[in-house]
């Protein structure tokens, strides 16, 4: 009984040191089936470079084999310089798809950059013709507004024209207001002006320019001077109805720019007159004649 | 019974053709052409600036596989015809992979300058 037991403990010890002595537990075998199963593990290996994995395999499987045929050493060292070449050629191969996926890659990312830059400016484009178009609604209905009050002004005051023009809304003040060739208002004069002071701080914001006409009688400078006299006497009364002076614009322009025929009574009396100009908006001001 | 020992001569000595055939010890024509070409093709993929060593360690075991062969040392010509073929396969891959990375490199750089000027336009 005893004799039985102690022969098979022999028995395995045997076989476990014939164990130990296998071909499997050559430390260079060994270091390349780990690097082999760290490549095989890794995604990229497999979708870039399984073939190179089959043959890093292939190679390997040769050094375990001459390992276990007892070949001569440089035959074994022979196998495993191939089986770590075959080993760097799969990563090498996983390196320069990994790369070549980049390019690709990034060819796309380039061509989305480039798309939505572009959806960017075509939107602020859009942005911009909104913007443009509101600001010419709103500067319409602006325009529309000082017309409609500049209409009733002209229906309240006999004395006074309208006319929307580039330069802005130029009221004409007839000769009436003035005693002829004189500077100073007539005394119903600053009943109109008022409600012209009323009418333009309507538009606080707005510059104002008053311009002096004459007929042709007369001398040149005399009558330079005499037209910017009266505009300046209808400054004075704006302001003192509420209009700020720092707004308003003071020029004489004499016998310029007539309005109708000077050989007629009725025409100089048309060309005799005083301009009040108030720029169309807030931003504008008033271009010289 | 003549005839049958005839027979049996011939199937014995096409046994030790067989056998000769497989003992690679006849005269690695074929591999050392591979060889060739294979370090070839290396070099013609910029092997030469890319992957110098391995390039220059196939050469070398060609070289030193010709003196085997010119010493009939077939099976030693194999296995550094081999090694041959092998280090220049490597040489080849590594010379592709280099420039893959150098290639990705730029235009990586060349989208976040990209971006830069897309941003700063903004």
């Amino acid at each position: 009984m005893n004799l039985i037991k102690i022969f098979a403990t022999f028995t395995l010890l045997a076989t476990m040191i014939g164990c130990a002595s296998t071909p499997e537990n050559n430390p260079q075998l060994e270091a390349l089936q780990s690097q082999y199963q760290q490549l095989e593990r890794n995604a990229d290996v497999n979708k870039y470079a399984a073939l190179e994995l089959q043959q890093a395999h292939t190679a390997i499987m040769k050094v375990n084999k001459a390992i276990q045929k007892d070949a001569r050493t440089d035959v074994v060292n022979h196998t495993i310089y191939v089986a770590e070449k075959k080993l760097a050629i799969v990563r090498a191969t996983t390196e320069m798809k990994q790369a070549d996926a980049v390019i690709n890659q990034a060819e796309l990312t380039r061509k989305d950059i480039l798309l939505e830059a572009k959806t960017e400016e075509a939107t602020k484009a859009q942005l911009r013709a909104d913007l443009a178009n509101a600001k010419a609604a709103r500067a319409e209905a602006y325009a529309q507004q000082m017309e409609q009050r500049a209409q009733r002004l002209e229906t309240d005051i006999k004395e006074i024209t309208t006319q929307q023009t580039e330069r802005g809304l130029i009221l004409t003040l007839g000769s009436i207001l003035f005693e002829v060739d004189k500077a100073e208002l007539q005394p119903g004069a600053e009943r109109t002006l008022m409600k012209v002071s009323q009418f333009l701080n309507q538009y606080p914001q707005n510059a104002i320019k008053i311009e002096g006409f004459t007929d042709n009688t007369g001398d040149d400078s005399y009558n330079q001077q005499l037209s910017e006299r009266r505009a300046q006497a209808v400054k004075t009364m704006l302001t003192i109805h509420g209009v700020k002076p720092e707004r308003v614009k003071v020029e004489g322009l004499g016998e310029n720019f007539p309005v109708a025929n000077n050989d007629t009574r009725a025409g100089r009396q048309q060309n005799r007159r005083v301009e009040v100009i108030l720029a169309n908006d807030e931003n504008q001001s008033i271009s010289q004649r | 019974m003549k005839h049958h020992s005839l027979t049996l001569a011939l199937i014995a000595s096409a046994f030790a053709l067989t056998a000769c055939s497989s003992t690679s010890t006849d005269k690695p024509t074929k591999m050392f052409a591979t060889a060739e070409t294979t370090i070839e093709q290396a070099a013609a993929q910029g092997a030469d600036q890319r992957a110098p060593v391995s390039l220059s360690k196939a050469k070398e075991h060609l070289r030193q596989a010709q003196r085997a062969v010119d010493e009939e040392q077939y099976t030693t010509a194999k296995m550094l015809l081999e090694k041959a073929i092998v280090e220049a396969e490597y040489a080849s891959i590594k010379a592709n992979s280099e420039k893959s990375k150098e290639a990705a490199m730029a235009v990586k750089n060349s989208i976040q300058t990209l971006e830069q000027t897309l941003d700063s336009q903004r």
